[in-house]
């Protein structure tokens, strides 16, 4: 590749406007040129710092412009043509009540700040009974409700130090007495606590069914469907109390209690057996090829055909647990056609797109799956291999078809438009 | 130094290289900036596997990577499996260094070296960098053609290294005078 063209991938890529192939091009580029290697890698630093530096500045010059922090935006609602009639006779009397209002009554008192908003979602502040947008720099106040819809990551920095992370369709409130607290009506929230100093009192969580006692510590906190409250802490130490039966716990670094356990028994926290709602994860396949009698292809298409074209498929499950469910689609492309499809899981996972070969491509080992019927134009076929594919792992899955001649099958590779995707369920 | 608070002074001495690794792959800086709040909470999840031993960066970075690819998961349009590995590639590579402290180096060289660009360049950084204009909207905003709009973002971070490089050599320079 020449300079020219380097530069031209490289600027694009940092603009996000690469397509697949060129991402793969330039990658190759970077690995196999050491200038190139450079080059990228101090390309890329420089845009990551000048985001970082230009941002901070401009925040810093609201801040310096406006003393105070930014006042939540006001949902808009839709009004009927009466309503904008009554509100423009009546803006003059009601700007004046507003600011009375305001100037009259004693200062609210501030929490902490929304440092964070994701771009998805609806996140919004209910204050006094109305909705405001939540927006990065809004101050929160005593009796504020922040509701976090369609998309978890919001973060709030409390005015002591502490911070609350918002899972998704997250709802909580803020209080302030001698202490600070966070009431979590529905949802679940990530917090990390400051320590509190010596004498100070303790910061508190209370759900719908429990309070729980904290002294600086990080802990994430569900309040489940049924009413329950499921704890859970990964450093320092938080004692829950069950309203029901003024029962306590102290639930160490590592370990979770739900309170629907009537002893309230504290269980080791281990990677993957946390979540209550399902997961779904789409992954697509680490490699792909067909064979055509003994010569191996890697295209943007896999064949499958009755003794002459067999599809192989390898997917790698990493740090995912075990799943309830895994299927696997492949979607139709150019060429329709019918028949039993066979799904075998290979005898072994020691092969690449580069290294497979007729020789040491994997043998069928087991059938764990089998589709029968037409493959349309545009069909994308499901097939349910969750008996074979459970937990973490290599799996190897060799695709035959029991019809020749005109009834071959053309899917999508991962090279292709529409990849081969494993779903699973957790 | 309790774990949590020492993972949290790492996150913030290497956050440079940390949200390097998750712009090299999203190209976006506001999926970024929401994917760098994931991965700080997936670090302190993660606290207690960190062997504090190794070097924190590439532990941390690797965690981005997998923070980005879990996003990419969960998207109805997400690249195809081998863009995917060739942008992970890619993030490893932007994060690679035989030296961490250049990242906290240049960055502190970057603030000095942006007051003495010119007002039009000046401006140009702020729409790009500042307020995440791409394409025709940040030409027109910048007054510069949209054909040449690329060309003059990789002269000006060209320049910047150049200001930077100087700013270092002066410093050392000094140093050994000094």
């Amino acid at each position: 590749m020449n300079e020219k063209e380097f530069k031209r991938l490289l600027t694009s890529y940092l603009d996000g406007e690469l397509s697949a192939d060129e991402v793969v091009r330039l990658k190759e580029a970077v690995e196999e040129t050491p200038s190139y290697r450079h080059q990228f890698q101090d390309e890329v630093r420089m845009h990551t710092l000048l985001r970082e530096v230009v941002s901070e500045k401009i925040e810093e010059k609201k801040i310096s412009k406006t003393p105070k922090k930014k006042s939540p935006r006001k949902v808009k609602q839709p009004k009927p043509m009466l309503a904008y009639i009554f509100a423009a006779v009546a803006s003059i009397a009601i700007t004046g009540v507003i600011m009375g209002f305001y100037l009259t009554r004693s200062a609210p008192q501030s929490i902490g700040v929304c440092i964070q908003t994701p771009s998805a979602g609806e996140h919004l502040i209910i204050r006094g009974g109305k909705k405001f947008i939540l927006q990065k720099n809004v101050e929160l106040f005593e009796k504020d409700i922040v509701k976090s819809n369609g998309s978890g990551g919001t973060l709030i920095s409390l005015n002591d130090g502490s911070m609350v992370s918002l899972e998704k369709d997250t709802h909580l409130s803020l209080f302030q007495d001698d202490q600070i607290q966070v009431s979590i009506a529905k949802g679940e929230a990530l917090l990390e606590v400051s320590k509190r100093k010596v004498g100070s009192a303790p910061f508190l969580v209370k759900t719908m069914d429990s309070v729980l006692t904290v002294l600086g510590t990080t802990f994430s906190v569900s309040a489940k469907q049924n009413g329950f409250t499921k704890l859970m802490v990964y450093t320092g130490q938080v004692e829950l109390k069950r309203d029901e039966d003024s029962k306590k716990v102290q639930v160490n670094a590592n370990q979770y209690v739900v309170t629907d356990n009537e002893s309230l028994q504290t269980i080791p926290i281990k990677d993957g057996n946390q979540d209550a709602s399902p997961e779904i994860i789409n992954i697509q396949p680490s490699a792909d090829v067909f064979f055509e009698g003994k010569k191996v292809k890697n295209e943007k298409l896999l064949k499958v055909r009755k003794g002459e074209r067999t599809i192989f498929l390898k997917f790698e499950l990493d740090g995912i647990g075990p799943v309830k469910k895994s299927v696997l689609y492949l979607k139709q492309q150019e060429d329709p056609g019918s028949g039993t499809l066979y799904f075998h899981l290979g005898d072994h996972n020691s092969w690449t797109e580069k290294s497979i070969s007729f020789n040491n491509a994997p043998r069928p080992k087991k059938l764990i799956a089998k589709r029968t019927g037409a493959v349309a134009g545009g069909d994308t076929i499901e097939v349910d291999l969750s008996k074979a594919i459970k937990n973490d792992g290599i799996y190897t899955i060799i695709v035959t078809l029991s019809k020749g001649d005109a009834f071959d099958i053309w899917f999508s590779s991962r090279e292709g438009r529409k990849p081969p995707v494993l779903q699973l369920t957790k | 130094m309790d774990k949590s608070a020492e993972i949290y002074l790492k996150i913030t001495e290497n956050r440079s290289r940390i949200m390097a690794t998750i712009v090299a792959m999203t190209r976006d800086f506001n999926v970024s900036e929401d994917l760098f709040q994931e991965t700080v909470l997936e670090v302190i999840k993660s606290a207690h596997n960190f062997d504090s031993t190794r070097d924190f960066a590439p532990w941390a970075c690797a965690i981005a990577r997998n923070v980005v690819r879990r996003h990419w998961r969960l998207q109805e349009k997400q690249p195809i499996a081998i863009e995917q590995d060739a942008l992970s590639s890619l993030a490893e590579i932007a994060a690679d260094t035989s030296d961490p402290e250049r990242w906290k180096d240049d960055r502190q060289a970057l603030q000095v070296c942006l007051k003495k660009l010119p007002e039009p360049m000046r401006k140009l950084v702020v729409l790009r960098y500042g307020h995440n204009c791409k394409g025709s909207e940040l030409a027109e905003k910048a007054d510069v053609k949209q054909g040449a709009i690329r060309t003059t973002l990789l002269r000006l971070r060209q320049k910047l290294r150049s200001c930077i490089k100087t700013n270092r050599d002066q410093e050392f320079g000094s140093g050994v005078l000094g």
